[in-house]
This record gives structure tokens, C-alpha cells and sequence, in this order.
């Protein structure tokens, strides 16, 4: 039980950063490219990019919570 | 007062009701009091990341728009730390449910995707069309 609940916290946490990070690099990306081009537009993109971000880092909280859980396990 | 402000006020204020309402149905159902609490330590912990990750956003907002080459980062890991804090010590200082306090962790994302949604519908109420006249 021991090795298998730290590899599965492991793959958890591990694969939601992944995913977050992809996700949240495109979106910050994106709305620096977007204030770049038009500053005047800088208070709608930042309130899509908090949605965004938001929306994206559900998913590495889960598997944070999850990996500790498996980590306790362990 | 910029779209963000605003937009966090209401996410401020619909967190604040589901916790008076979680506060409610703690005096009303005291024998579920771990569910309860479990909800609020969670949704005052994401209230908490919701304002951190708005002044992370202003900050890469505002490096964006003044073109400097500056390092920012969003600052997950403090976000990641304050639901770590709360789940601890929903579940070791007191006696919560964990469930309850991961499900309250997204009150706040919640809010923000039902006001996103809203506010987008009303700007299309507002504007059917671009302004290269296609319908939005």
C-alpha cells in the first residue's frame, strides 16, 4: 500500500501541474499578447485572464488535496 | 472602478452569502455542524485565493501593458499553501469534514464562471455585432 499510494500521489499531482501549467501558460500568453497590442482593452483581458486562471487552477487544488490524502495513506 | 474590481466585489459578495447561508443551516442542522463548517473554512479560503490571484493578475497586467521585461508569476504555490492551510486545519483543528472543505475550495471559481457567463451574455445583449458588423 505504502509505494503504491506515494507513486499514485505522485502521478495525481503530477499530471495536474502538468495540465495547469500548459493551460495557464496559454492563457497568460495570450493576454499579454492581447494588452500588448490594444492597452486600452487591459481591464476586459485581465478579467477574462482572472476567469481563466481561476477556472485552470481547480484542477491542480484537487489533486493537491488528493495527492495528500494518498500521501497519508502511504 | 475597472471590470476586475467589479467583478471581484460580486464574487466578494456571493461568497460571503453562501457562507451566512452555510452559517444558517449550521443553526438549523447542528447535528451535520462538521458538513457546515467544512463549507465555510473552504469558501473563506478561496475567497482568500481569489484576491490573491486578482492582485497577481493586476500585477501581469500592468507589467503587459508598460512593455518592461520584468519576471512576474502568477503565484500558485501561495494559493496551493492557504488550501493546504485550510484543509489542516478544517481536519486537525477542528473536527470537519474534508469533503465538505474541498467542495467550499471552489466557491469562488464557481461565482467566477457563473458572473463570467452573465457578463458575457449581457455584453452580447448589448452589442450583437462586432465592430466588423458579424453577429457576435
Amino acid at each position: 500500500m505504502g509505494a503504491t499510494a506515494l507513486i499514485a500521489a505522485a502521478i495525481v499531482f503530477g499530471l495536474g501541474a502538468l495540465g495547469a501549467g500548459i493551460g495557464n501558460g496559454l492563457i497568460v500568453g495570450r493576454t499579454v499578447e492581447g494588452i500588448s497590442r490594444q492597452p486600452e482593452l487591459r481591464g476586459t483581458l485581465q478579467t477574462t485572464m482572472f476567469i481563466g486562471v481561476a477556472l485552470v487552477e481547480a484542477l491542480p487544488v484537487i489533486t493537491l488535496v488528493l495527492a495528500f490524502i494518498f500521501y497519508g495513506e502511504a | 472602478m475597472d471590470d476586475l474590481s467589479a467583478h471581484l466585489k460580486a464574487v466578494t459578495r456571493i461568497t460571503f452569502l453562501f457562507m451566512s447561508l452555510c452559517c444558517v443551516a449550521w443553526a438549523l442542522m447542528p447535528e451535520n455542524e462538521s458538513w457546515w463548517g467544512g463549507l465555510m473554512i473552504g469558501g473563506a479560503a478561496s475567497l482568500i485565493n481569489a484576491y490573491h490571484l486578482s492582485w497577481k493578475v493586476t500585477k501581469v497586467g500592468a507589467v503587459a501593458a508598460a512593455q518592461i521585461k520584468k519576471r512576474v508569476n502568477l503565484g500558485f504555490v501561495t494559493r496551493a499553501c492557504i488550501t493546504l492551510l485550510a484543509v489542516v486545519i478544517a481536519t486537525k483543528t477542528y473536527t470537519f469534514q474534508l469533503s465538505a472543505t474541498v467542495a467550499g475550495l471552489f466557491v469562488a471559481q464557481l461565482a467566477t464562471l457563473i458572473l463570467g457567463f452573465l457578463s458575457r451574455r449581457k455584453l452580447m445583449a448589448s452589442n450583437p455585432t462586432d465592430e466588423r458588423g458579424e453577429n457576435n
